[in-house]
C-alpha cells in the first residue's frame, strides 16, 4: 500500500483567501512534487500551516501555539485569512489521496475549526497509522528535536513513530496482569487450611502432609474404638466416622444400662425393706441385745461359780445342813440368811446366767446379720461406684468409693462398733443421703444422647475427622488451584517477556535503522568533516530517548547542543527527520519542507538537493524556499523528475500568492546576469538552453539518446546538441547550412557549449565554474541561434515536415532572411 | 535511486503485534490457550483500557478450569 497526495486546495487559511490554493500533486497515476520559490511574506509558510492542520490530530499548528490569553503566539485563531469571514468563505483544507497500489481513493475537507473540539478526520487515520513519524519539516524544527525537546518528549515522538505508543500499552497490561496473578494466590485459604489441621490434630500435624494425618487419625481412631484401626487413604475417614458412631451408640447404650441399674441399685438401699432400713433395725437390735446383754453380765459377774452353784443347789435341794456348804458359816450368819434362801438365791443366779447365753447367742447372730447386709451393702457401692464411672458421674462414684471404704472397716470392727453405738447411723445417713440426693441429682443432669467422656470424646475426634477431611478435600483442590495459577503465571511470563523482548528488539532495530541512516544523510551533506558517531539511546523502561554525538575523540561522547556548529544540528535535524519519513513513512511518503535551507552555505544546500534528489526521489515532497540559489540548484537537478516549479511572483494581501509555473524567461535570465551571481545565472541559462533544445527535438523529431526515467536529471546539453545538429545536416533545401553557417552555431560549436554546462547538475568538478562574462557571451550567442528558428517573415517558431524533411512557417512566407546579414538578433540583450 | 533502510531490519510495532500473534508465540514453546487470551485482549490496535484486568480474570478462569479437569 502506498499513498500519495493528488490534489490539495487550501482556501481562507493565512495567506491564502481563494486564490492561488490548488495543487495537482499527480499526474497519469504518479506522484509530483513541487517547489515553490518566493520571498520572505510571499505566503509560503501558510501552505504549510493549513498541510500542518489538515494533518494534524487535534488541530493544533505547532508554531502557532496554543493561543492563550497570555502567550504571544496566535494560537488556531492565527489560521483563518483575517477577511474570510468578510468574503464569506469558509477557511478549509481538502485533500484527494489515492493508493497507486490498489486505485483506492479518500477525499478530505477538514473545516478550520478555532475550538478545542477539533478531531482530525478519521478517514486520514488510514493513511497516518500507517505513516506516524511527523511530514511537515520547517527550519525552525530542524534543531528542535536534536536539542529543545526533553528526552521523554523525544520518547514520546520516537515512540509514535514506530508504533511503540501502543506496544507500551501493550507492555503496561502485560505488567499488569504479572501483578494480578503474582498476587493471585490461594496461600491465605491453604494458610487458613493448614491451622486447621493444626487444630484438628491437637497440634500434632501443622503441614499438609496427608500420610502424617491419616497417621494421627488411625491412631486417635484405634484408641475410641479400642482396636486398631488403620486409615490408608483419604476416603477412608468417611468408614471411620461411621465406625465411631457405632461405638458411640454402643456407648450411649452402655450408659442407658448404666443409669437404669444405678437407679435399680440405688433404689435397694432405700426401699421400705431396703439394706438401710435393714441394716438400721439390725443395729439397733444389736445395740439393744448388747445393753441387755451387759445387764446381764453385770447380774452375772459371779457368773464363774455357774458350775459350784448348780452343784450346790442340787446338794442343797436334797440335803439340809445348818452351815453353808462352801464357806461352813451358819446360815443365820449369811447373806441368804437359810438353806431355802440359798437354794432360791443359786437357781435366780443360774436363770441370769442362762438367759446372758441367749443374749450372747443372740448378739453373735445379730453381728452376723449386720455382717451380711454390710457386705451387701459393700457390694452395692461397688456398683454404685462402677456405674457411676461409666457414665461418667464423678460425685457419685467419690461418694460411693468412700461410703464402700468406710463398709469395709465397719465390717472388720463391727463388734467394736456396736459397741460406740453411733458409727453406723453415720454410715447409713451417708449412704441414705448418697442414694436419696446425690445420685437423683446426678441422674438428673444426665442427657440421654451424650452422657459420658466417652461419647464426648468420640463427637469431639468425628469432630476433628470430619474438619480434616474437609480441610484436606479443600487443601487438594487449593493445592490444584495454586499449582495451576502458578503454571499459568509462568506460562504468561514466557509470553510476556517475549512480547517483551521482541518489543526492545523492534525499537532497537529501529533506532539502530535510524542511527544509521542519520548518519548517512549527514555525512552527504557535511561530506567533508569527520562525521560525528551519533548515538541514539532508547530506554523503553524510562521512556526517554537521547541523542549523544562523538565530539573530536571516541572517548567524549556530548550532546549535540553546544558542540555542534548550529549548521551541523541543523544537518543533525534534518537527517534524523528524512530518516524517520523514510523508515516510518513508506506507505505514506508525502512530506512538506518549507525552508529548511536558510542556515546552510551554497555547498550544503547543493548537498541537501543531492539528498532530496537521491535518497528522497520515493518520497512526493512539497518544499518551500526562499532561497534562489537552493531552488535553482533543486531545480536544476529534478526539473525532468516528476517535479513542479514554481514561483511567487507577488504577494497581495487580498489577492494571495501570485503563483507561476516555473519556465524561465529570458527577461528573468537577463535579471539573474544582472545580480551578478555567475552560478545561479549559469544555471539558469544552462536550464534555459535545455529546455529549449529539449522543445525543440521533440518538435523536430529529433532522437536524444537519453531516457526519460529515473537518471534523467543526468541529461547534459551535448545529448540535445550533437543529434540537433545531426537533424539540421539531414534537412533539405538551404535551411540546415543556413543554419550550420550561422555565427551563432559556430560559436557555440565552437567551444561555447561545454564552458556552459559547466553549470550543469551533472558537474562533476566545483571548482570549474564559467566565469559572468562567459555566461553572458553564451547566453546572447544562444538567443541568436534560436532565433535561427524563427520565421523571417512572421517571427514565429518553425515548423518541421517530417515525411519531407524540410522546415516551414504556418504563414507560408519564406522562413529564411533575405541575406545572411540579416541573421536574426535576440529580442533583448 | 536511494533505497530505503533495509525492511527486514524494522518492522513497526504494529507489524510485530501482529507478527507475535500470527508467528511468533504461535509455536509450542508457548502455552496455546493463553496466547490465545492474550491476543484477544492485547493483540488488537487499541486494547481497552482495562484489558490488563480482563486478561487476569481470563486468565485466573483458565487456570480454575484446568485445576478443575485435574481433579
Amino acid at each position: 500500500m502506498t499513498w500519495i497526495v493528488k490534489k490539495i486546495t487550501i482556501q481562507g487559511i493565512k495567506g491564502v483567501l481563494n486564490r492561488s490554493g490548488d495543487f495537482e500533486l499527480s499526474k497519469k497515476g504518479k506522484p509530483k512534487s513541487i517547489a515553490v520559490f518566493g520571498r520572505n511574506a510571499y505566503g509560503k509558510s501558510g501552505y504549510a500551516d493549513a498541510i500542518e492542520y489538515l494533518f494534524s490530530i487535534d488541530g493544533e499548528v505547532e508554531h502557532l501555539g496554543k493561543g492563550s490569553a497570555d502567550s504571544e503566539q496566535g494560537g488556531k485563531h492565527a489560521l483563518p485569512h483575517v477577511l474570510a469571514t468578510e468574503k464569506g468563505i469558509v477557511p478549509q483544507v481538502s485533500a484527494d489521496f489515492i493508493d497507486i497500489n490498489t486505485g483506492e481513493t479518500v477525499s478530505i475537507t477538514r473545516l478550520v475549526t478555532t475550538g478545542r473540539n477539533d478531531i482530525r478526520p478519521s478517514e486520514l487515520n488510514v493513511l497516518l497509522e500507517k505513516a506516524p513519524a511527523y511530514r511537515v519539516l520547517r527550519q525552525h524544527d530542524l534543531r528542535h528535536f536534536v536539542v529543545d525537546m526533553t528526552p521523554g518528549q523525544k520518547f514520546e515522538e520516537f515512540a509514535r513513530w514506530i508504533g511503540l505508543k501502543s506496544a507500551t500499552t501493550v507492555l503496561k497490561h502485560l505488567t499488569t496482569v504479572e501483578g494480578t496473578l503474582r498476587d493471585t494466590s490461594v496461600d491465605r485459604e491453604i494458610n487458613e487450611r493448614i491451622r486447621s489441621i493444626q487444630e484438628h490434630t491437637l497440634g500434632a500435624v501443622n503441614i499438609f502432609d496427608v500420610s502424617l494425618i491419616l497417621s494421627w487419625c488411625s491412631a486417635e481412631i484405634s484408641k475410641q474404638l479400642g482396636q486398631v484401626f488403620s486409615l490408608a487413604r483419604v476416603e477412608e475417614i468417611e468408614n471411620a466416622i461411621a465406625a465411631l458412631r457405632a461405638r458411640r451408640e454402643a456407648l450411649v447404650g452402655q450408659v442407658r444400662i448404666a443409669k437404669t441399674s444405678l437407679e435399680s441399685v440405688a433404689s435397694e438401699f432405700v426401699n421400705p425393706g431396703g439394706y438401710i432400713k435393714r441394716l438400721s433395725e439390725n443395729f439397733e437390735m444389736a445395740l439393744i441385745i448388747e445393753k441387755k446383754r451387759d445387764e446381764l453380765k453385770g447380774k452375772a459377774k459371779e457368773s464363774i461359780f455357774q458350775e459350784v452353784w448348780g452343784a450346790s443347789k442340787s446338794f442343797l435341794e436334797n440335803h439340809a445342813v445348818e452351815n453353808c456348804p462352801i464357806c461352813q458359816t451358819p446360815w443365820n450368819a449369811t447373806v441368804v440368811g437359810s438353806q431355802e434362801t440359798a437354794i432360791v438365791s443359786l437357781h435366780s443366779s443360774l436363770m441370769t446366767l442362762s438367759e446372758l447365753t441367749t443374749q450372747d447367742s443372740e448378739l453373735q447372730q445379730n453381728i452376723q446379720l449386720i455382717k451380711g447386709l454390710l457386705q451387701q451393702f459393700e457390694t452395692r457401692l461397688t456398683e454404685i461406684a462402677s456405674y457411676a464411672k461409666t457414665i461418667s458421674l464423678p460425685d457419685v462414684q467419690s461418694k460411693s468409693d468412700e461410703l464402700h471404704a468406710r463398709t469395709v472397716f465397719y465390717q472388720q470392727n463391727l463388734v467394736s462398733i456396736i459397741k460406740s453405738e453411733s458409727s453406723l447411723i453415720s454410715l447409713l445417713n451417708d449412704c441414705q443421703e448418697l442414694v436419696q440426693k446425690i445420685i437423683p441429682s446426678a441422674i438428673e443432669q444426665i442427657k440421654t444422647d451424650s452422657t459420658s467422656n466417652s461419647t464426648d470424646d468420640i463427637d469431639l475426634l468425628i469432630s476433628h475427622l470430619q474438619g480434616l477431611n474437609e480441610s484436606i478435600g479443600r487443601l487438594e483442590t487449593l493445592t490444584q488451584q495454586q499449582n495451576s495459577i502458578r503454571n499459568v503465571e509462568i506460562e504468561f511470563g514466557k509470553i510476556a517477556d517475549k512480547i517483551r523482548s521482541e518489543t526492545k528488539k523492534v525499537a532497537d532495530n529501529a533506532v539502530e535503522a535510524l542511527k544509521e541512516d542519520v548518519q548517512k544523510i549527514y555525512k552527504k551533506i557535511h561530506p567533508g568533516e569527520a562525521v560525528p558517531n551519533v548515538f541514539i539511546r532508547l530506554n523503553t523502561e524510562e521512556k526517554t530517548l537521547s541523542i549523544r554525538v562523538n565530539f573530536h575523540s571516541n572517548e567524549r561522547v556530548v550532546p549535540p547542543g553546544g558542540y555542534l556548529s548550529e549548521a551541523q544540528i541543523n544537518t543533525l535535524g534534518l537527517a534524523l527527520f528524512l530518516s524517520s519519513v523514510r523508515l516510518f513513512n513508506k506507505e505514506f511518503p508525502f512530506i512538506f519542507l518549507d525552508d529548511i535551507v536558510s542556515s546552510y552555505d551554497a555547498d550544503n544546500r547543493a548537498r541537501i538537493v543531492d539528498v532530496l534528489a537521491e535518497d528522497m526521489n520515493e518520497f512526493q515532497i512539497f518544499l518551500t524556499t526562499h532561497d534562489e540559489r537552493f531552488y535553482s540548484h533543486l531545480r536544476g537537478r529534478l526539473e525532468s523528475e516528476d517535479w513542479t516549479f514554481e514561483r511567487i511572483s507577488s504577494y497581495n494581501f487580498e489577492n494571495g500568492p501570485r503563483r507561476e509555473s516555473d519556465n524561465l524567461r529570458p527577461e528573468q535570465i537577463n535579471e539573474l546576469i544582472a545580480q551578478g551571481d555567475e552560478k545561479i545565472a549559469g544555471n539558469a541559462v544552462r536550464q534555459y538552453m535545455e529546455d529549449w533544445f529539449d522543445t525543440m527535438c521533440e518538435k523536430y523529431w529529433v532522437y536524444t539518446p537519453h531516457k526519460k526515467g529515473i537518471r534523467e536529471y543526468k541529461r547534459t546539453l551535448f545529448d540535445y546538441w550533437e543529434p540537433f545538429v545531426s537533424r539540421l545536416s539531414s534537412v533539405k533545401a538551404e535551411f540546415g547550412k543556413y543554419i550550420l553557417d550561422s555565427n551563432a552555431y559556430k560559436r557555440l560549436q565552437g567551444g561555447l557549449m561545454p564552458i556552459i554546462n559547466y553549470y550543469s547538475h551533472n558537474q562533476t568538478n566545483p571548482y570549474e565554474w564559467a566565469a559572468m562574462g562567459d555566461v553572458q557571451y553564451i547566453w546572447v550567442e544562444f538567443q541568436k541561434f534560436a532565433d535561427l528558428f524563427r520565421c523571417a517573415s512572421c517571427k514565429k517558431l518553425l515548423q518541421y515536415d517530417f515525411n519531407d524533411k524540410k522546415f516551414y512557417c504556418t504563414c507560408g512566407s519564406t522562413i529564411l532572411p533575405s541575406t545572411a546579414s540579416e541573421e536574426a538578433k535576440p529580442k533583448d540583450g | 535511486m536511494s533505497e530505503l533502510p533495509n525492511e527486514s531490519k524494522y518492522v513497526s510495532a504494529a507489524e510485530l503485534i501482529e507478527r507475535l500473534f500470527t508467528e511468533i508465540l504461535a509455536t509450542e514453546e508457548f502455552d496455546a490457550e493463553i496466547v490465545a487470551l492474550t491476543k484477544q485482549h492485547l493483540g488488537i490496535s487499541s486494547p481497552h483500557s482495562k484489558a490488563g484486568a480482563n486478561l487476569s480474570d481470563a486468565l485466573i478462569e483458565l487456570a480454575n478450569k484446568r485445576a478443575e479437569e485435574k481433579k
